[in-house]
């Protein structure tokens, strides 16, 4: 379901929640790669735990903001397995016409990003596992979101335009524009003649598209801090 | 004076003040050795320190010898005075150029590569005990030229030396073939005609051969094979030396992995075979190699591969030969004292090699043996040099002296025969020291004109940049209108005229760098004078730019940051390609997503009408940035690869059939017709005028002629001997002369423009249908619309810039395809076709930017910045890098053998420097395509009536000349700073172990680069120059 129409301080606060909920979670999660090095695997494979393991926590995000956003509908308040029923009206009334818009949307672009990466000087189809890898790595971070919360009928919209409407947009703009700097920076060391393993293509770049996507996040929620308009974590007040 | 005229003269000065700064900087990052002229001579046995040894049984005497002894010793030799032994041996010398260590050593293991074990001559005479085999280490760097040169001289050719491959003039620095000239000894020569470059008349018989020809294998060394033998066995000489080429034409036509590399090799060993069945017992061959080659065939660097060649020798008479010590390893320069040695006639007195004679003789012997002569002679050299000037380190010097004293004393305790051993082990360490201590000194920098190289070109540019970027456009033409410029030269001819007389009175020694200090100080006084003076203006424009600036241009200065600092890094430049060409792709569609950001305010502005236009265009400069992209992802086939990157980037010379090239000539004749439509559908192909005539037929006679030049160059070699070649030769240089021509023809008439008169168009007699057509399509237009009075008709007059250059991009695709070669040929239609969707692409973000027509005169940086990334890739796209072993040579005997070297050095530089060439000469594309686009594509150019096209231009003079000017400033800073980059970047590294592998290198190329792109940028804004002026007497003609 798509949170295109609404406005208001539940956007904000859905925002703030997946801005907190992702610097937490994936600073934990990066830590953990980094300490037992499994981010020298970044470019194959193997390390598709850690690609599954990020799109649970979006869709978790997902859902959270999906019950935050409907809490006050009043619906689902008394049932049972509400959350489980929520998704499916959800998925329902959207159609599963939009769900396979959505993975074909998933899979062109990562199709899209390798052959980017392939402009910009990977090996075409030498390195096809490194580079399949590291696409699937950017296209979960920022195509995959937008599917979740944009719905995949307006992304060429919004993407081609760039021009936010609601705090989740600006959020989800910001995060692409985060990550695709994060993995241009990552190429700088690849160059280096340090003979380092983690000099590896893919790995700078991947690395460099995960600090941006966390960094994104960062700096909006402190954003969101210093901005004097958004002070939902206020208590409410009562009208 | 015109405006444009004004302009043009602070583009002059302003690259003189560039040009000479850089200059100041390479004469101190460069240096040159000082060449002695001081020759050795045969002296009696007084000149070799005897006296020091006359009672050297007297233990006292012993005790009383001084340092003084020492001087005293040296001071005696210090005019070359050395003693001469007799002899009568002859020495044959064999120089295979080229000739790499491993292909001579023998190994097992690998017989399958063709350059292994093919010399079995040499394997069988070192079985049989009867020859030595060397490692024969080279100094770098490994040209030619420079090696015969080291060679002979026993020295060290500098850097700097390298650069004069092309001067290649007399050696007059005291060397064997002199010596052996004066102490009425013969050379015979025959082989590479650098010899006879090198020594002219010292010969007593010569057989050159052309040298330059790299694609010819055999002609040399045919040649050597009828002369050699009648000559070994005419016996009227001492020394015969015979150089052969082709296993060092081999290498750089198809690498040492190829068959020919067998043959080749082969037929080398039938050569020594022959030489040693004939020579006779009193004789010494030498076999060996002036350097060796990379994995990819080429030499000039100092990798490991480049240095290592072989030394082998052999002689009938078994004693001559014991005398060889039996070392590994030895110096090229050792070869020197050797030979000089051998022959018994004076060691060259700059010879820095130490002699590989056994010595076996007793104390009196020693001091007369040849191992002693070297000691003093290259003692007494650094002696002289070091009077000469400052270059050594006193201390090291002293040190050095010490030394000497020390060698001194040993040989007078001579006492046995294991003591001489000692005594020449010691002597060797000694001479090793010395040679070390001159390569320390021969790598130094004049540190004083390289900061102020650095500070002036900073200041250069710096200002500069205050005068193009930040004065307000209305300030800055004032100024130029003022006497502002006529201060300036004036400022330059007085420093001119003061350096002079501080020249005449003595008061400077070095003319040429005071010149460019005082003439760089006295602009950079005018410069900030005006600066000052107007500083309000400069401050108000800044604040204001500072407010308007948007986060695109951050974004691009931090792209060129980045890519400058690059140089700092050895891996960075080792990889550049890979990094330039990342940094343009990722400018390039930074200025694409820059097009999407504006317009959506446009969309907002016009409603949805627009909007769907709009976005149709957006989509067709996405597609046309994707082509661009992939052209350039293709252009990565072409690259060369460096020495150092060796493990990871593979190049083989021999991919390229011949296929390839009857693609290329596909490719080209359809690039040619489509150019051709282009032209004839905006009128720029009507009537007879000579460059209409030249735009139409000569591009297709010069494809066909290119094309069946590649065709027939790519057929296989067994086919080859029936074409003569240099009948061959004359289809690429018709091609050559042609394109140059028209060139210069479009510089005198650069109007491809049509036009009818008022007269004409009433009184006409029509003699073709061709007119007829005109006339009726004529008359078409003038009923189309009816109120409109009587007028001429002009065709092409909106595309009247444009097509001119495009024509000039035809020509000059011509010349860069056969220059780059057959092989290379499809790169220089990538590089036009990228050029021309690059301004497609450009003008078109840049018209979904603009708010007024006044937008559309001044280029911004990031359109400049795209351009200068442009050029810097395509330098490697087209198969270049910047080492000097990554030239490409083929392309300098294209004009055949011509004696002269000016010819084929200036066809080598434009095919190195091809890239930049192109791009300054068609930089102004990036100004005139905003207006071009208005009748090409008006969809593209919004609602800004540009209908007129660049009819604008000519119109609307003050300001085509304040944006050209602009234009052109900015590229010329762009690429100015980039210089500036590279010579801080190799000051900082001057003690760098990859200096003068890599930065040095990339310094040379950069300055070259930058050196090569101010005239061909000046040349094109003559050429708008030009155009301009001619649309304005054509519209007087069209009034009258």
């Amino acid at each position: 379901m798509a949170l295109t129409k609404f406005h208001g301080p539940t956007l904000d606060e859905i925002g703030f929640f997946y801005c907190i909920s992702t610097c937490v979670v994936l600073t934990l999660f990066s830590l953990v790669l980094f300490f037992n090095e499994t981010y020298l695997l970044l470019g194959s494979f193997s390390i598709y735990p850690a690609f599954l393991f990020l799109g649970v926590l979006e869709l978790t995000k997902w859902t959270y903001s999906q019950i935050l956003h409907q809490k006050d509908s009043l619906i689902y308040r008394n049932k049972k397995l509400s959350v489980i029923l929520l998704l499916w009206n959800n998925l329902k009334t959207s159609g599963f016409k939009e769900f396979f818009k959505s993975i074909i949307i998933v899979g062109g672009s990562v199709i899209v990003y390798y052959i980017l990466a392939v402009l910009f000087g990977a090996q075409v189809l030498k390195n096809f596992e490194e580079t399949f890898m590291f696409s699937m790595l950017l296209s979960q971070l920022t195509i995959f979101p937008l599917c979740l919360n944009v719905g995949a009928s307006d992304i060429p919209h919004l993407l081609s335009t760039m021009e936010s409407s609601n705090a989740i947009h600006s959020l989800l703009i910001m995060n692409i524009k985060g990550t695709l700097a994060g993995a241009w920076l990552g190429a700088i060391v690849i160059p280096l003649d340090w003979d380092r393993p983690w000099q590896e293509w893919p790995i700078p770049c991947s690395v460099g598209a995960f600090c941006g996507y966390i960094l994104s996040h960062y700096v909006l929620l402190i954003q969101t801090f210093i901005s004097p308009t958004t002070k939902f974590w206020m208590p409410r007040k009562k009208q | 004076m015109k405006l444009s005229w004004r302009y043009l003269l602070f583009l002059l000065w302003l690259s003189y003040l560039l040009v000479t700064s850089i200059l100041l900087f390479a004469r101190g990052f460069l240096l040159n050795r000082t060449i002695l002229n001081t020759k050795s001579t045969c002296g009696s046995r007084d000149h070799i320190c005897l006296d020091v040894w006359s009672s050297s049984e007297d233990e006292e005497v012993l005790a009383g010898y001084s340092w003084g002894d020492a001087q005293r010793c040296l001071d005696s030799v210090s005019d070359g005075s050395q003693y001469c032994t007799e002899s009568n041996t002859s020495v044959i010398i064999l120089l295979i150029d080229a000739l790499r260590y491993d292909f001579v050593a023998t190994e097992i293991d690998d017989l399958s590569l063709p350059y292994k074990n093919k010399l079995t001559v040499i394997d069988e005479m070192l079985k049989s005990n009867s020859g030595r085999l060397y490692k024969f280490v080279a100094d770098p760097p490994t040209t030619t030229l420079q090696r015969l040169n080291g060679l002979m001289t026993g020295s060290l050719p500098t850097f700097i030396d390298a650069g004069s491959n092309f001067a290649t003039s007399e050696i007059t620095e005291d060397n064997l073939i002199d010596q052996l000239v004066k102490n009425n000894r013969s050379v015979v020569q025959m082989g590479d005609d650098t010899w006879t470059q090198l020594f002219p008349g010292r010969f007593l018989r010569s057989y050159p051969f052309p040298s330059f020809n790299v694609w010819d294998l055999d002609t040399v060394d045919k040649g050597i094979k009828i002369h050699l033998t009648p000559e070994i066995l005419k016996k009227d000489w001492d020394v015969l030396i015979a150089h052969f080429l082709g296993v060092d034409h081999c290498g750089h036509r198809y690498g040492p992995n190829h068959p020919e590399m067998e043959r080749k090799l082969l037929e080398m060993n039938e050569v020594i075979g022959n030489v040693i069945s004939v020579m006779d017992a009193n004789s010494v061959l030498f076999v060996f190699g002036d350097h060796g080659m990379t994995k990819s065939g080429d030499h000039g660097g100092d990798s490991d591969n480049e240095v290592s060649s072989a030394l082998f020798v052999y002689s009938p008479n078994k004693t001559i030969l014991s005398n060889f010590r039996d070392v590994g390893s030895i110096r090229q320069i050792d070869l020197t004292p050797t030979l000089s040695a051998l022959l018994g006639i004076p060691i060259p007195f700059s010879n820095l090699g130490s002699s590989i004679i056994n010595i076996n003789a007793d104390s009196e012997k020693f001091i007369s043996s040849s191992l002693w002569m070297n000691v003093l002679q290259a003692t007494s050299y650094i002696k002289a040099y070091s009077d000469q000037n400052t270059q050594l380190p006193p201390d090291s010097l002293n040190k050095l002296l010490e030394k000497f004293h020390f060698l001194t004393l040993l040989i007078r305790n001579i006492k046995n025969n294991n003591d001489v051993q000692a005594v020449s082990v010691k002597a060797q360490e000694y001479l090793k020291m010395l040679r070390e201590i001159c390569e320390n000194v021969w790598v130094r920098f004049d540190s004083i004109s390289m900061s102020r190289g650095l500070v002036l070109l900073f200041l250069n540019i710096a200002l500069a940049l205050i005068f193009v970027d930040g004065m307000p456009s209305k300030c800055f033409q004032d100024i130029i209108k003022s006497n502002f410029m006529w201060y300036g030269f004036m400022s330059i001819i007085l420093s001119v005229l003061v350096t002079y007389l501080l020249f005449i009175f003595d008061f400077i020694s070095n003319f040429e760098l005071s010149l460019y200090f005082i003439t760089n100080t006295a602009s950079l006084v005018v410069f900030s004078i005006t600066i000052s003076l107007n500083w309000v203006e400069i401050a108000n424009h800044w604040h204001l730019q500072g407010k308007t600036s948007a986060w695109s241009n951050i974004i691009f200065r931090v792209i060129v940051l980045f890519s400058s600092f690059g140089l700092f890094s050895n891996s960075y430049v080792v990889e550049e390609s890979s990094v330039v060409s990342y940094m343009y792709l990722t400018s390039l569609w930074i200025s694409v997503l820059m097009m999407r950001s504006q317009i959506t305010k446009k969309i907002n502005k016009f409603g949805s009408l627009w909007t769907y236009n709009q976005y149709s265009v957006r989509r067709i400069v996405i597609v046309l940035a994707i082509i661009l992209s992939i052209l350039i992802r293709i252009s990565w086939f072409y690259w060369q690869c460096r020495e150092e990157q060796s493990s990871k980037c593979i190049f083989d010379k021999n991919k390229f059939d011949y296929s390839l090239s009857l693609l290329s000539t596909v490719v080209f004749a359809v690039f040619i017709t489509i150019s051709r439509n282009i032209l004839k559908n905006f009128g720029n192909l009507v009537g007879f005028s000579p460059p209409v005539f030249i735009s139409r037929y000569l591009p297709t006679v010069c494809v066909v002629c290119s094309g069946c030049y590649w065709i027939l160059h790519s057929l296989p070699a067994r086919m080859k001997p029936k074409l003569i070649p240099w009948q061959l030769l004359l289809l690429p240089r018709f091609v050559l002369c042609t394109s140059v021509l028209c060139i210069i023809v479009y510089f005198i008439k650069p109007l491809c423009i049509y036009y009818i008169t008022k007269e004409e168009q009433r009184n006409r007699v029509f003699s073709d249908s061709v007119s007829l057509f005109h006339y009726l399509k004529a008359i078409l237009i003038k009923k189309s619309n009816n109120d409109v009075p009587e007028c001429p008709i002009v065709y092409g007059l909106a595309t009247a810039y444009s097509a001119t250059f495009l024509n000039i991009a035809v020509f000059l695709c011509l010349i860069s395809a056969i220059l780059l070669g057959e092989s290379r040929a499809l790169v220089s239609i990538i590089l036009i076709l990228s050029l021309i969707l690059l301004t497609i692409i450009l003008a078109t973000v840049r018209h979904s930017r603009s708010n007024s027509q006044g937008d559309n005169f001044l280029v911004p940086w990031w359109s400049v910045v795209c351009w200068g990334f442009s050029s810097l890739y395509f330098f490697y796209g087209t198969g270049h890098q910047p080492t000097f072993p990554g030239i490409q040579w083929d392309a300098a005997f294209l004009m055949g053998d011509i004696v002269s070297t000016f010819l084929p050095g200036v066809l080598v530089i434009v095919n190195t420097f091809i890239s930049q060439i192109l791009h300054a000469l068609l930089l102004p594309l990036l100004f005139i395509s905003q207006f071009t686009l208005g009748v090409v594509w008006p969809l593209a150019t919004q609602n800004i009536d540009l209908k007129k096209g660049e009819f604008l231009l000519a119109k609307q003079e003050g300001l085509l000349w304040k944006g050209m000017f602009s234009l052109t400033a900015r590229y010329i800073l762009f690429q100015g700073w980039r210089v500036f980059i590279s010579m801080l970047s190799a000051s900082i590294h001057s003690r760098h172990l990859m200096v003068w592998k890599i930065f040095a290198p990339k310094f040379i190329f950069e300055s070259m680069a930058f050196l090569v792109t101010i005239p061909f940028i000046l040349m094109s804004y003559l050429l708008v120059e030009r155009i301009s002026t001619s649309i304005k007497s054509l519209i007087e003609v069209l009034k009258s």
